[in-house]
């Protein structure tokens, strides 16, 4: 058969219905987060339940997407149209002249076909019938994608795919010190699924930074003509000097210089090292002496130019146990007024995390050696927010020279490189959640979550990207919560008697989640809870929402779970309203796929019509009767 | 010559309170300053934390623990368990000791809430369950009645996140519903200015390891009637009476009401650093002296209390900071205050410990005896805790234990000991080590210098003793044939005749000369030090923007200063390759090699290095020379005249005696391509440290150009070395090669076998009259090394 001319249901190219399903199936049952026991109540089977529901039930071979491809344009689809099919535009919609098809593009709204192929192409290749149809991001385009696949006016339908340049992908930047910068790769780690570096090279091939977003760097100045930071990425034309009080913010000292390379050095230039960023724009902002002092006038004066010069993210390699309030002024400044992120060096007391790094707003940051240890001079505690490579790393120094630098110093702008990728890749990223994403997606080290050595843990750049593009194009990352409360703390407060409703949220998820793995709501859990989980992290709003709403569902969960035993408990307006509210926001918040599930199956349920019915009765109403519905108590925590 | 260990010894049996060597390590209030941690440059304080031993004697490794001690000298809070277990709050951790004597450390790296211990509070129900207030937050330890082993502990901490007003406490107490009382106190980076908070309570509901049905509440000075929100100490009575001590006053609560006792009921003062309930009766240490409550039961009612005032005792201060009635009804107290001079500024530290007789009669000051203990054994007293007949003095200098025969107010009944701090031992940061031969090796550690004495046991650390070099804090040093100390700092250095004034040393009245640039030192950084075969040193000096070369001869007196000689060289004056000189190595033919960021040089000087007219320069970078790399970090000259390289990228380059130049990398068997030191010992094999994986150990065979004979051994991180960041190396005259470590203490690799094969007579381990190692085994011993 000519691949020119293929039959329609039987395209080279063999789809299946959601984009990276591979990465969905592989990941390992989480533990749930608690917006899901609000959608299980209310949303248990959505009539779906007396049908084996898999996630390509639905799909046709023809709409689905390759498995190994998973990355299209949103908006865009590549059609072939059948001989004698043209598209033409009128008003401001295409149209083909067949009214089902007409119809279905109205709906769906296609405003534009564009010929792919120059117009001189041969029509007896096929090619000068294929068109690109745009439409709008945030329409089904799945299901658009497979209406027109069956549609017998289309001979083929597909997504535009995205293609990367093996430049970006697997082979390593060409820096010469690169193999020696072991906090951007480390392949020495003793476990290839637990290496201990930040994952730069994964990470890169989402984005490897943005040449317009300015960091500023608050340190002894940047050496701006040595060879790895001389293309202009120093923004030598607003850089300030408040110790000699001009505008020259040259580094006398090299603790600056070799800050900013760890940030973002010219990468990829077979010269010295590589960055974290490998493009971005750098604030040389000279706040301490050749000796090492800074004051604290000079710092705040600092952060308040930072912050209103347009600085995303302010890198603080410095501190000490002094608490300012001046500084925390500033500082306040920065990340509340400004939504600067703002990335500080916790010390190297080996006790407690000193001055800025323990004001709230900033982010923390302890090393680690190459063997994922603690440094032995990292402080840490309870505002010890995550650590990074502090031990022996490489980077620029004065004298167009190279040196390795040991301390949390080193590691600080580690994390202020990552926190620069994530907002190149997305920068409508808020400062809060480009730290609940730093923090969410860290790899654990030490005790289980949250710890006062290692805090969330190691950053992670390739982890915390991958949690930052929850669309359809990239499936979230696996959740790194694995304890409940640890996702639930984000709806939870604290107070003693809500820790006992989470025992229940946790008992619904293992033991009614588990036992109904093929239905809606299932899968919804499966694809959606990274993303569900990380939105109301990082917003408070949500967050306060979602505990009112397991409050006010805890009676409703406490009686699906046990049964019969915990008597007539009625479903309320009240707690209709409660989830209304919740999913409404995420639906508001969230990504095209979390929308368009949520959307779905909100709609489909139509909750209020439950309003005065028991638990158990409007169990059965959706999941029809006859159905074995299996209750029992949870086991007892050990 | 009286022999250098015998007269240690002598000293010590003589004087048992000096052996506590070297000024308290006191932390240093902190400005804002860079979170720097260069390779270069020492760190500011210990941590004192002791390391985990290596597992047995692997490979004829052993990494070094500090001594038997608490982790730090800075004692803050005492407690003594029914079973004898002492439990010391320091300012680096938990020292544990048990009634047997040996020691256990418990800080932050093993869980610890926070490094700054302040108080403590046992469970008198569970007594394997110790609460411990810090300066962030607090931690129960869970010892399973093995208090010295803390692999067995279980520990949960508590702290703002679980609804603590604040984590800096200053004291815990277990209330009598056993609810857990924290002070919420501090003292700000002055040493003096104290910072409250309050008071937070928490109901573990007889669950404290499960926080989930924790309840908290907390009292303050704004939303009860506690004095102040500055807390001194909390403690239970019998009755079920919480005391509070604060800077505004005693208070009481019982019953749901608080109750306040000041001056006005006749407190000494309203400032009470520390109480002792005995009974109906408290026991006060106030600001202003000793004073005794007797309340009769009765909190509320204050018309039957008697207040006792206790007389000065003679001590340069009536700040009373510590309290104790031993078991014979002895009472203790110490004494510490800070003087300041005219203008107000810090002068001197002053108090001691005073022990008095009550004559059973407590209430009666009149009948008592009472002695000052000596003040050249006991300085200002911070904390105490008394032991059967005697008790624990912790002062600002040592920590000491005094016990009596039958009364402690005579003083010919009073023994003493004192037990030493681990942070003698070796520390974290081993920045540099040498050889002092004939009595162990010398090291540059955590900002200080600090001396081991093996007794030629490197494997059994229990004979180990470790001494503090008064007045030396080096980043860098080496020893020259009169064992003779030369320690680098940033900008001046040290030459010390250890053997000529160790007595001075160990009476911390040494003062050594320096060399700065009054004296003609042209640099600051001292980065590496290197005694040629004349003894005279070579200095290594530099950073990014200025450094050189110095030349020093000392002479044959130290402190004689008209002999010396000294040569200075800079990137004019001679062929340096550069300003930041991190190498030399002494040749064997009136030459030297120098190495830095931009190539390695070498100098032939002729006669003298001191006459410069003939001096000639070679230099050689990766662009005109075999080097493949211009960040040279160190050299080594073997015997055979060839010059190993260390290269920070890339391994390690030679350039042989005759001219050529070889390179060894991973592909050949080096361990890491990062290298810091390189040693060539006597049996020509030649060390490489690593910067994280460990030593490589090369030998050739004797063929350096074929490498097809060469054996590689590969020590790497854990648990041989105690991390892979290898920064110092020295082998000593026995073949024992000594190994600094960034961040991993001391590590030493001997398989000698001392008593079998060099000193077939030796006595253990004090009694003995030690001479030099040169005399010590005879030549033919020597020959039978391996």
């Amino acid at each position: 058969m000519s691949k020119f001319n293929r039959a329609p249901n039987n395209p080279m190219c063999i789809l299946s219905r959601y984009p990276g399903q591979v990465n969905l199936m592989k990941m390992k049952l989480y533990r749930s987060f608690a917006i899901f026991f609000i959608v299980a109540l209310l949303l248990p089977t959505s009539g779906r339940a007396v049908q084996a529901q898999s996630v390509t039930a639905d799909a046709t071979p023809s709409a689905s997407l390759p498995d190994n491809v998973p990355d299209y344009v949103p908006g865009e689809l590549l059609v072939r149209f059948q001989k004698g099919v043209a598209p033409r535009v009128v008003d401001q919609q295409v149209q083909v002249g067949a009214a089902a098809l007409d119809g279905l593009l109205q709906q769906y709204g296609v405003t534009a076909a564009e010929k792919i192929f120059s117009t001189a192409i041969s029509s007896n290749t096929g090619m000068d019938r294929i068109y690109k149809l745009s439409f709008s991001p945030d329409a089904d385009m799945l299901s658009l994608l497979s209406a027109l696949s069956a549609d017998s006016a289309i001979e083929f339908a597909e997504p535009n795919y995205l293609y990367y340049t093996q430049q970006t992908t697997d082979v390593p930047p060409s820096d010469r010190l690169y193999s020696y910068q072991w906090g951007l790769y480390n392949p020495r780690s003793a476990s290839a699924t637990a290496r201990i570096d930040i994952h730069t090279p994964e990470a890169w091939k989402i984005t490897t930074g943005d040449a317009n977003l300015l960091i500023a760097v608050i340190d002894t100045g940047i050496d701006y003509t040595h060879e790895d930071l001389s293309d202009g990425r120093v923004r030598t034309d607003i850089d300030k000097d408040y110790v000699n009080r001009d505008d020259d913010a040259m580094d006398d000292q090299g603790h600056g210089t070799h800050v900013a390379g760890t940030i973002a050095a010219a990468t990829n230039n077979a010269v010295g090292g590589a960055g974290v960023m490998w493009q971005a724009q750098l604030l040389p902002l000279k706040v301490c002496s050749g000796d090492g002092g800074c004051s604290t006038e000079h710092i705040v004066q600092a952060i308040e130019y930072a912050a209103d010069n347009g600085a995303r993210v302010i890198n603080m390699s410095l501190g000490g146990d002094s608490c300012s309030q001046t500084l925390e002024a500033a500082i306040d400044y920065a990340y509340f007024e400004k939504g600067v992120v703002i990335v500080a060096a916790a010390g190297n007391s080996n006790d407690l995390v000193g001055y800025p790094a323990a004001y709230e707003p900033v982010i923390a940051v302890g090393a680690v050696d190459r063997h994922g240890n603690r440094a032995f001079f990292s402080s840490y505690g309870d505002p010890l927010d995550v650590v990074a490579p502090g031990v022996r790393i490489f980077s620029s120094v004065l004298n167009n020279s190279y040196d390795t630098f040991s301390g949390t110093s080193m590691a600080t702008p580690h994390v202020t490189g990552v926190a620069g990728l994530l907002l190149s890749q997305r920068p409508e990223l808020t400062n809060t959640q480009v730290r609940a994403l730093l923090e969410q997606s860290a790899t654990d080290l030490g005790e289980n979550g949250l710890d006062r050595q290692f805090g969330y843990g190691l950053v992670n750049a390739q982890a915390a990207l991958e949690m930052a593009t929850p669309t359809d194009a990239v499936a979230p990352g696996p959740s790194r919560c694995i304890e409940i409360e640890c996702g639930a703390a984000a709806a939870l407060s604290g107070e003693p008697d809500e820790w006992q409703q989470l025992t229940t949220l946790r008992a619904v998820r293992d033991e009614v989640f588990a036992r109904h793995p093929n239905i809606a709501w299932t899968d919804i859990y499966y694809r959606h809870q990274a993303e569900v989980f990380w939105l109301v992290m990082s917003d408070s709003t949500l967050r306060d929402n979602a505990r009112s709403a397991i409050r006010t569902l805890n009676p409703a969960l406490t009686a699906l779970l046990r049964g019969q035993e915990s008597g007539d408990v009625q479903i309320t307006a009240a707690m209709v309203q409660q989830a209304d509210v919740v999913i409404n926001a995420l639906i508001a918040q969230g990504s095209s796929s979390l929308r368009r599930d949520l959307q779905a199956e909100w709609q489909r349920l139509d909750a209020q019509r439950f309003v005065g019915s028991s638990v158990h009765d409007a169990w059965q109403q959706v999941a029809g009767e006859g159905q074995t519905i299996e209750f029992y108590l949870p086991v007892a925590a050990q | 010559m009286q022999s250098l260990y015998a007269l240690h010894q002598a000293i010590r049996r003589g004087q048992p309170c000096v052996a506590a060597l070297g000024a308290p390590l006191r932390f240093v209030p902190l400005l804002l300053i860079m979170m720097l941690m260069m390779t270069q440059n020492a760190l500011a304080a210990p941590s004192g934390v002791a390391l985990a031993q290596a597992p047995g004697n692997t490979d004829g490794w052993s990494n070094f623990i500090g001594a038997n001690g608490p982790p730090s000298e800075s004692i803050l809070a005492l407690q003594r368990t029914a079973d004898g277990t002492l439990w010391v709050g320091t300012t680096a951790g938990i020292g544990i000791r048990t009634a047997d004597g040996e020691w256990t450390t418990f800080s932050m790296d093993d869980g610890l809430a926070g490094n700054r211990v302040t108080a403590f509070a046992t469970d008198a129900a569970n007594p394997h369950l110790h609460w411990v207030a810090t300066n962030g937050g607090a931690t129960l330890i869970d010892d399973g009645g093995e208090p010295a082993n803390k692999d067995g502990f279980r520990w949960v901490t508590y702290g703002q996140r679980d609804g603590m007003l604040d984590h800096r406490l200053s004291s815990i107490a277990i209330g009598p519903n056993n609810e857990i009382w924290f002070g919420l106190s501090y003292i700000t980076d002055d040493g003096e200015t104290r910072i409250g908070n309050g008071i937070s309570v928490v109901n573990t509901n007889g669950t404290p390891f499960d926080k989930t049905d924790d309840a908290w509440h907390s009292y303050t000075a704004e939303n009860s009637y506690l004095s102040t929100n500055v807390i001194y100490k909390i403690e239970a009575d019998a009755a079920g009476v919480m005391w509070v001590a604060t800077q505004s006053g005693l208070n009481a609560f019982a019953n749901g009401v608080w109750s306040l006792f000041s001056t006005e009921q006749g407190l000494p003062s309203n400032a009470i650093n520390t109480f002792m309930v005995s009974g109906n009766q408290l026991w006060l240490g106030t600001s202003e002296g000793l004073g005794l409550l007797q309340h009769q039961g009765t909190i509320a009612d204050g018309s039957d209390d008697v207040w006792i005032p206790f007389p000065e005792y003679g001590l340069d201060t009536n700040s009373v900071t510590a309290l104790a009635l031993d078991e014979n009804g002895y009472l203790w107290v110490g004494y510490f205050a800070i003087e300041y001079d005219y203008y107000g500024y810090y002068a001197d530290e002053v108090g001691g410990a005073v022990v008095v007789d009550l004559a059973q009669t407590p209430a009666d000051p009149a009948d008592d005896l009472y002695l000052q203990i000596d003040q050249y054994r006991v300085d200002p007293t911070l904390a105490l805790e008394t032991d059967g007949a005697g008790a624990w003095l912790a002062t600002n200098t040592d920590f000491v234990h005094v016990t009596y025969t039958d009364s402690p107010v005579d003083s010919s009944q009073l023994t003493f000991s004192t037990e030493e701090s681990s942070t003698n031992g070796a520390g974290r940061n081993v920045r540099a080590v040498a050889s002092l031969n004939g009595l162990g090796v010398v090291l540059a550690t955590d900002g200080s210098c600090r001396l081991l004495l093996h007794n030629f046991t490197p494997h059994n650390p229990h004979d180990d003793e470790w001494l503090e070099i008064w007045s030396c804090s080096a980043s860098t040093l080496a020893t020259d044939q009169q064992n003779r100390i030369w320690a680098g700092y940033d900008g001046s250095l040290q030459v010390i005749d250890f053997e000529s004034n160790v007595t001075q040393i160990l009476n911390e009245t040494y003062t050594s000369l320096i060399y700065d640039d009054f004296s003609g030192l042209r640099f600051d950084a001292i980065n590496k030090i290197a005694i040629d075969e004349e003894g005279r040193g070579w200095i290594a000096h530099g950073s990014y923007v200025d450094g050189g070369l110095t030349l020093l001869s000392v002479g044959d007196s130290v402190e004689d200063r008209g002999d010396d000689q000294m040569a200075t060289f800079t990137t004019q004056n001679s062929g340096l390759p550069g300003v930041y000189i991190t190498a030399v190595a002494p040749g064997h033919n009136n030459d030297v090699w120098v190495g830095g960021m931009a190539g390695a040089a070498h100098l032939e000087y002729g006669d003298s290095p001191f006459a410069r007219q003939d001096d000639k320069w070679t230099t050689y970078t990766a662009q005109n020379s075999g080097l493949t790399d211009n960040h040279v970090r160190d050299i080594a000259v073997d015997a055979h005249g060839n010059v190993w390289f260390a290269l920070a990228i890339g391994g390690v380059n030679v350039y042989t005696a005759d001219g050529q130049w070889l390179a060894f990398t991973e592909s050949d068997g080096l361990v890491f391509g990062s290298v810091n030191v390189v040693l060539v010992d006597q049996f020509d094999r030649v060390w490489f440290g690593t910067d994280g994986e460990g030593i490589s150990l090369l030998d050739y065979n004797g063929t350096l150009s074929d490498k097809s004979d060469d054996l590689w051994t590969t020590y790497g991180p854990s648990p041989i070395l105690p991390n892979g960041y290898v920064q110092a190396l020295t082998v000593d005259n026995w073949g024992q090669v000594w190994v600094g470590n960034f961040g991993g203490g001391l590590s030493v690799n001997s398989s000698a076998d001392f008593k079998h094969q060099y000193l077939p007579f030796i006595r253990i381990p004090y009694s003995w009259e030690y001479p030099y190692a040169a005399e010590a085994y005879p030549a033919e011993e020597e020959a039978a090394l391996p």
